[in-house]
């Protein structure tokens, strides 16, 4: 049995995809003979990823997103602009297979939406006569590359100099000197005792992460960069890799060392695809000086190199086991949870995978000082956090703040005027309300998961939870009075059906049920139990589901419910013995229909 | 002021039905229908399937007689495989046998005494809170008993080859998949926790005396009631044209004894017949190609069996049969109301075969299943107790169903029905002053005569409640008092 | 290696190995965590998530706990119990699974999960997605409405080389198992075979090898348990020394149930000592004359007049049970579902093999009732009670059930009674 690497797979689809447009029959049956894999488990590799397509895309692949932010900010029209201007419908091709208009979920351009990507060239703040322009300029035979934005940073707010942590002017190779005078041991303890946790989301203590890595013995390990930040509402990670991307990669070459690494990857999701060629040629700089391949300026030399994999589309690769099978050639779908990656990761090998954030706080800690850097922020969590904040407020972008900064605060210095709902860490976050504008964006005082499914009304929910702090991965979209809350969950249920991978029943198919009780909310045919209903099912989802993308999906739609009972209340019947949903015209009107047609002649 | 009559549901029957008679302004019938109201669309949905699931799956087209339905599908399927009727080993042929003629007594037994009798037995205007069942039950508890017990032998037999009293299943294409074992059957021979096919038998013919005493005071009202002329359709024996309900040519006679179909194979079937529509009703009406629409059209069942046929293999009910043919001087029988009779001597020619199949010690054997050169198209046919059934599917190389077609047993009766409803309306309701609940029920008596089996006529969904309603023509209600 | 540990499973403390598979230890101890995709420990699949239990207070699959000292494992709490129901309720849900002619029916493992848990009913709406059986692979069928995505056809079957034969394809509903054509012809007749047997449903079907067995000796109708299932509190409004009134009707049915209540045969007779029928096919009794305590429903509904039907009944009785398989989930009429009505329509009256020459008539009058579009439960219509499963349900079970729901009393239900074909 010959063993292939198929780490490469991915890398060789997109070439098709991005010369042809359409990965076709006669693609597939070489690349799976290349690979010496069936042609059928090369498709299931295919079909799991949003753009890789099976028929032709259009020579300009036109990509909207459909988050609600963007929704929010005018996409309706926007869309309209753009069905005009190119003569097709949201889904389809032109003809002459010039232009292909399809929706995506959220590119991480929340602070300038609408907004959308051509050939994987950013266009942000669309109005329709900016669509109709950029669709007559490539009609004139302009290319994406030339008429594109650039985005953005948005940099609205940091903490005062001395008490700022990523955006103060660096100085390129400057953090690694640092790694003359420390072993590797003596980085992990510094990253533990800095108490630094992961921060795209899941807040798992890094030092501790890079220390179960180190402690394997292995012939080859990991590091792995989580550049995914496929979270609705997230854009930090692009941020950083727009303005200060040598603390990527200082970041990482720190965790190689520490580790014992030899080999990395930053996993680029592909809607940050103009991010490429910079990283590129910034670690060609990189190697020209010694600071990757082989690494002599340190304490203990040792050999490091990283290369970059774009990813393809698929939010679930964000999940850490997902992100691995991903980079191997497979499906991404997450794993069992049998080994944790830092035991048996990517090729089986000891693997550490950080977020963006976390891996470029590492040369900053460094560079503050241990005890410096332990003197911003709060116990639990010292240091600062990075936070894209869009929706209703009048300055949204990127804000670095201090750790223990009170919501309500923080909800004045973006400027939200009539802050009425917030969605805190993205879709698979919670839900917040004016009765938790009094907690504090920290670690401290945490309560362990699901609680929040335990409290009867929203007043017992704000005595209890007054004193716990909220920690977030990034995303902060804040919606004001005017924005329809069950609208804000029917966009959340659609994307987590469209984004589940599917191996899981709780997940897929719970999931899909839960999307399909929320339509019966805003078709106005539920009734009381109905909701009963949703927290049900939500619970089974939540214990059951194998990743955390089944454990999160319903905690927003939870919370609301909770926080917002007038919402769902108008929208409410008594329980009646009679379902609301059924409808006897709508269920005949297609014999009505089929009855009139076959009784007409040549009148 | 002309009026429109609305039976809805007709009650005591299997499935839905509905009749409505049309009167003028003197209370003349103008018109009358009777409507089905189920479709399913089972020639639909079975198409995609693989042919081994058809007899599963299409036996719950009828929850009386899924055998039937069971039996002519696996026929149509045996063909698939390669095996025409006469191909399958002898046991199996004869487990199918017994199955088939368990399931007959069975549904002939409930329809006699748990729908028909009623009427028989308290007269067609009496009072509705007690013409049921339960009525019977409670005023006449040992035929009754009978009558259960009857059924319950039926539903034994088949629930010991298809596993289930109710869609069991027994058949495997190229034959059957289980034999009897000496244990089993003598559950049926000895008497001990069933009464045994013996004493079936003796039920049987008392049955059908009791059945000729009550011809015998009722004769005028049974020799008029719901008469008119037609065809007759049915299955009998290649070798020599006597009564035949597993496989046999297809027959067919006028309403005077001409033959009109004579004794073609049965896989010709589809060029002799067509089926019309009509806008109202969901049951479609087959009838004799070369005769045509108004006068092809042929009643089948017990009746149509027994005129057609020219003998029972069995004594006792070939003896029957002569009594039968004697009140017509051996002619072909018109009047409706004979059905019942014809019915019961059906009924004991199942008892008698069941006899000499359960004491066969071929059922005992191991040799099942055979196997024969694979082919495109099966067709299927069988008398089951309603009538003549027709199952026909067409397979593709990958073992899918592309095409099906059913011609259901009553469907061959639904003109039939729809001239007994005439009928009575014509002779019972038309110029008469006031209409009664006992003149609704009598276009029910004549329906029921037919043991009409409403789901599987229209392999359709839905079932036909029968109602009965009495509109004006600005379609308001006129009659409370019917509707309760 | 033999390093012996302690452990306890619901406060019962075991010895074992360190390191063995939760499930194994746990079962060797005489407790069963049910299982659907999990074949061996090798390679746990943890897809089907129904062997979820705690350790030490956290959620997680059973098949990929390895046993260590002192863990404090939770198998059989309430809500575990009810997750477990949950997902197999999911699972019917999301699937077309019509056990009355499946092949599998009796042997296949999700049904008697299904059994064991005394499953009536799927709390949750009937998706009735279309979905494709492929019979293109040479000697198989991938039946996709009965798959449940548990992945060892797409680890445990491989070619010589190690290659895929089965795969999943496309992302999240959308997920099928799909089979590698050219691969598959290269499978031997027993590699075939092996991959039917370890579908843990009928999904994957080898043309030609489908065993029927008889009904009443397959795998799992000699196995399983008995289950008691949980009277409500009921609103019957029964005066002393009244006879039970019990209304009957079919809708979309075959009128099987009613034969089927008809089958307690002699004992019929002493049901009517304590019940009377007031509207049934059975009598003549046309319409509702009085308040009934209990409905029997047989079958789904089709068309119009199927809904009036059912409403009418809601209103009418105090007690709403529906039995059988078609009023439970549409049983086999609701493989209409997945065709359009008007192609059902044309197929039988226009396009047949007997249709007349130039036939251009569709029955609809105002005398007949509308076809609905679908076939829906009647659960999707109005509001039910009790369900009985079955098609049809067992006779003893029927009256069983009826009986002790109007006198509110307990019961249980045997292995064989309880089944879904």
């Amino acid at each position: 049995m010959t063993k292939v690497d198929r780490s490469r797979l991915m890398d060789v689809i997109w070439g098709i995809q991005r010369k042809k447009r359409y990965i076709g029959h006669d693609d597939i049956t070489k690349i799976a003979q290349e690979f010496n894999m069936s042609r059928m488990e090369l498709e299931g590799v295919i079909t799991f990823y949003h753009f890789y397509h099976r028929t032709h895309s259009g020579n300009f692949t036109i990509y909207l997103n459909d988050s609600i932010i963007s929704q929010f900010a005018g996409r309706k029209s926007v869309l309209k602009a753009f069905e005009e201007a190119i003569g097709v419908k949201l889904g389809n091709v032109t003809e002459d297979k010039m232009f292909g208009l399809f929706k995506t979920p959220c590119i991480g351009l929340s602070d300038q939406e609408p907004s959308c990507l051509i050939n994987f060239r950013p266009f942000v703040d669309l109005t329709p006569k900016k669509v109709f322009d950029i669709i007559s300029k490539l009609k004139d035979g302009k290319m994406p590359y030339q008429i594109c934005d650039s985005p953005k940073s948005n940099i609205r707010y940091t903490p005062k100099e001395d008490r700022t942590v990523f955006f103060k002017p660096y100085k390129k190779f400057s953090s690694l000197s640092h790694l003359k005078k420390y072993d590797p041991e003596e980085v992990i303890d510094l990253v533990k005792r800095s108490k630094l946790t992961g921060r795209g989301g899941a807040f798992f203590p890094t030092g501790l992460k890079w220390q179960f890595c180190r402690h394997n013995k292995a012939d080859v390990k990991y590091i792995i960069c989580n550049a995914d930040e496929g979270e609705p509402g997230t854009f930090k990670d692009r941020v950083l890799l727009q303005e200060h991307p040598e603390l990527l990669i200082e970041g990482m070459i720190m965790a190689a060392y520490a580790v014992g690494a030899s080999k990395g990857a930053i996993y680029l999701r592909a809607e940050y695809m103009y991010l490429k060629e910079p990283l590129e040629k910034l670690l060609a700089e990189y190697r020209k000086n010694g600071y990757l391949g082989k690494i002599l300026n340190v304490k203990i030399p040792f050999d490091f190199d990283m290369y970059i994999h774009m990813g393809a589309g698929a939010y679930v690769c964000g999940e850490e086991t997902a992100l691995i099978h991903s980079m191997e050639g497979k499906r991404g779908e997450p794993g069992t949870r049998e080994y944790f990656p830092v035991d048996k990761g990517y090729k089986g090998k000891p693997t550490v995978v950080n977020n963006v954030e976390t891996l470029c706080a590492v040369p900053k800690i460094l560079e503050i000082g241990l005890d410096k850097y332990l003197a911003l922020g709060t116990d639990a969590t010292p240091g600062t956090k990075l936070l894209s904040v869009s929706g209703d407020c009048k300055k949204p972008g990127l804000y670095e703040l201090e750790w223990g900064m009170k919501l309500r605060d923080f909800l004045n210095l973006i400027g939200a005027k009539n802050p009425n709902f917030i969605l805190f860490n993205g879709f698979a976050g919670e839900c917040l309300s004016s009765a938790d504008f009094d907690r504090e964006i920290s670690g401290e005082n945490l309560l362990s998961d699901h609680i929040q499914f335990y409290f009867k009304d929203p007043i017992e929910y704000a005595r209890k939870m007054s004193g716990i702090g909220l920690r977030s991965g990034g995303s902060f979209m804040v919606f004001d009075k005017k924005r329809d809350l069950v609208e804000v969950l029917k966009n959340i249920a659609d994307f987590f059906v469209a984004e589940s991978c599917g191996i899981c029943v709780p997940c897929r198919t719970g999931n899909f049920l839960l999307n399909k009780k929320i339509n019966k909310l805003i078709l106005g045919h539920a009734e009381r139990q109905d909701l009963e209903d949703i927290k049900d099912w939500s619970k089974i989802i939540k214990t059951t589901s194998r990743c955390g993308l089944g454990k999160m999906s319903s905690t927003a739609l939870n919370d609301a419910i909770l926080k917002f009972p007038e919402v769902f209340e108008k929208r409410l019947s008594d329980n009646t013995d009679f379902n609301q949903a059924f409808n006897l015209e709508d269920a005949t009107a297609d014999y009505n229909r089929i009855i009139n047609e076959m009784t007409s002649d040549y009148e | 002021m002309s009026q429109k009559l609305v039976i809805d549901p007709v009650t005591r029957v299997e499935g839905h039905g509905k009749v409505t008679v049309h009167l003028d302004d003197k209370n003349k019938v103008k018109d009358a229908f009777f409507h089905v109201v189920e479709f399913r669309g089972f020639e639909r949905f079975i198409q995609g399937h693989p042919y081994w699931e058809a007899p599963v799956l299409v036996q719950r087209l009828c929850g009386i007689c899924p055998v039937s339905h069971h039996l002519a599908a696996a026929k149509a399927i045996d063909q698939i495989v390669g095996i025409d009727p006469l191909d399958l080993s002898l046991p199996a042929q004869k487990i199918r046998k017994l199955l088939h003629f368990g399931q007959v007594f069975q549904s002939h037994a409930l329809h006699f005494f748990y729908l028909a009798s009623p009427d028989l037995l308290f007269g067609y205007d009496a009072d509705p809170l007690k013409r049921n069942v339960v009525g019977v039950a409670m005023e006449y508890p040992s035929l009754a008993k009978k009558g259960i017990l009857m059924r319950k032998f039926g539903q034994e037999i088949i629930k010991l080859v298809a596993g289930k009293r109710i869609h069991g299943i027994s058949t495997t294409p190229g034959g059957v998949h289980k034999k009897i074992t000496v244990k089993e059957r003598s559950y049926f021979l000895d008497g001990k926790d069933l009464p045994s096919i013996d004493t079936m038998i003796d039920w049987s013919v008392e049955i059908i005396d009791f059945i000729k005493e009550y011809h015998q005071k009722n004769k005028t009202f049974l020799d008029t009631f719901a008469t008119y002329p037609s065809g007759h359709l049915g299955l009998v024996k290649k070798e020599n044209g006597f009564l035949e309900l597993y496989d046999g040519n297809l027959r067919a006679t006028d309403a005077e004894g001409n033959i009109t179909l004579d004794d073609v194979p049965d896989v010709d079937y589809n060029r002799h017949f067509y089926e019309g529509v009509e806008k109202w009703s969901y049951l479609k009406f087959p009838y004799l190609k070369h005769i045509g629409r108004e006068k092809g059209w042929n009643r089948v069942g017990p009746l149509a069996r027994i005129n057609i046929c020219d003998g029972i293999e069995t004594p006792l009910a070939e003896q029957e049969r002569k009594a039968f043919k004697a009140a017509t001087k051996g002619k072909i029988n018109n009047m409706t109301m004979y059905t019942h009779w014809a019915r019961l001597i059906e009924i004991l020619y199942c008892a008698e075969m069941m006899k000499n199949l359960l004491e066969d010690d071929d059922i005992l054997s191991n040799d099942l299943v055979r196997k024969g050169k694979r082919r495109d198209e099966g067709i299927g046919i069988i008398e089951a107790p309603r009538g003549t059934l027709i199952h026909h599917y067409e397979v593709d190389d990958k073992d899918r169903i592309t095409r099906c077609n059913l011609i259901v047993s009553t469907t061959h009766n639904n003109e039939a029905m729809n001239q007994a409803v005439r009928w009575v309306a014509q002779n019972e309701i038309s110029g008469k002053p006031k209409v009664t609940e006992a003149m609704m029920n009598q276009i029910e008596v004549a329906i029921r005569a037919y043991d009409p089996c409403l789901s599987c006529a229209t392999h359709a969904m839905g079932q036909m409640p029968l109602e009965l309603t009495i509109f004006d023509q600005y379609g308001n209600i006129l009659d409370e008092r019917i509707r309760q | 290696m033999n390093n012996l540990i302690n452990l306890t499973i619901d406060g019962k403390t075991i010895e074992a190995e360190s390191g063995r598979n939760l499930v194994d230890v746990a079962k060797k101890n005489g407790i069963y965590i049910p299982t659907l995709c999990y074949f061996r420990d090798l390679n746990p699949l943890a897809t089907c998530r129904i062997c979820t239990v705690k350790v030490n207070g956290k959620d997680t699959t059973g098949c990929t706990v390895k046993v260590a000292q002192g863990m404090e494992i939770e198998v059989n709490s309430a809500e575990l119990l009810d997750n477990r129901k949950a997902i197999i309720e999911m699972l019917y849900a999301e699937g077309n699974h019509f056990c009355p002619s499946c092949e599998k029916s009796g042997n296949c493992d999700m049904q008697n999960h299904a059994y064991d848990m005394g499953l009536t009913v799927t709390r949750y709406p009937h998706v009735f997605s279309d979905k494709i059986v492929d019979f293109t692979p040479k000697r198989m069928i991938m039946e996709a409405n009965r798959c449940i995505l548990c992945k060892r056809c797409v680890e445990e079957v491989k070619t010589k080389e190690g290659q895929d034969v089965f795969s999943f394809v496309q992302r999240g509903i959308n997920t099928r198992v799909k089979i590698d054509y050219e691969l598959e012809q290269e499978l031997s007749e027993s590699e075939a075979l092996r991959a039917m047997n370890l579908c843990p449903v009928g999904a994957i079907l080898v043309k030609g090898m489908i065993q029927e067995q008889p009904f009443g000796e397959r795998k799992y109708d000699l196995l399983g348990k008995d289950i008691k299932p949980v009277v409500k509190d009921n609103n019957l409004h029964k005066k002393a020394n009244e006879k039970f009134i019990v209304a009957t009707t079919s809708l979309a049915g075959c009128f099987g149930c009613h034969m089927s209540l008809l089958d307690i045969d002699t004992d019929f007779l002493d049901i009517l000592e304590i019940a009377e029928f007031n509207k049934s096919p059975l009598t003549d009794i046309k319409n509702f004359s009085k308040r009934c305590h209990i409905g029997l429903i047989e079958g789904g509904c089709s068309n119009s007049e199927n809904v009036a039907v059912l409403k009418e009944f809601r209103k009418k009785c105090d007690i709403l049970v529906a039995f059988g398989e078609c009023a439970i989930m549409g049983g086999i009429p609701a493989m209409r579902n997945f065709v359009p009505l008007q192609e059902c329509l044309e197929e039988a009256y226009l396009n047949g093999v007997t249709t007349e020459i130039g036939a251009d008539v569709v029955p609809g009058h105002e005398d007949i009732p509308k076809l609905l579009n679908n076939v829906y439960p009647c659960n999707e219509v109005v509001k039910i009670d009790y369900y009985i499963p079955g098609c049809p349900p067992n006779a003893q079970h029927i009256w069983k059930v009826v009986k002790s729901i109007l006198l509110g009393e307990e019961f249980s239900i045997t292995h064989d009674e309880f089944k879904y074909d």
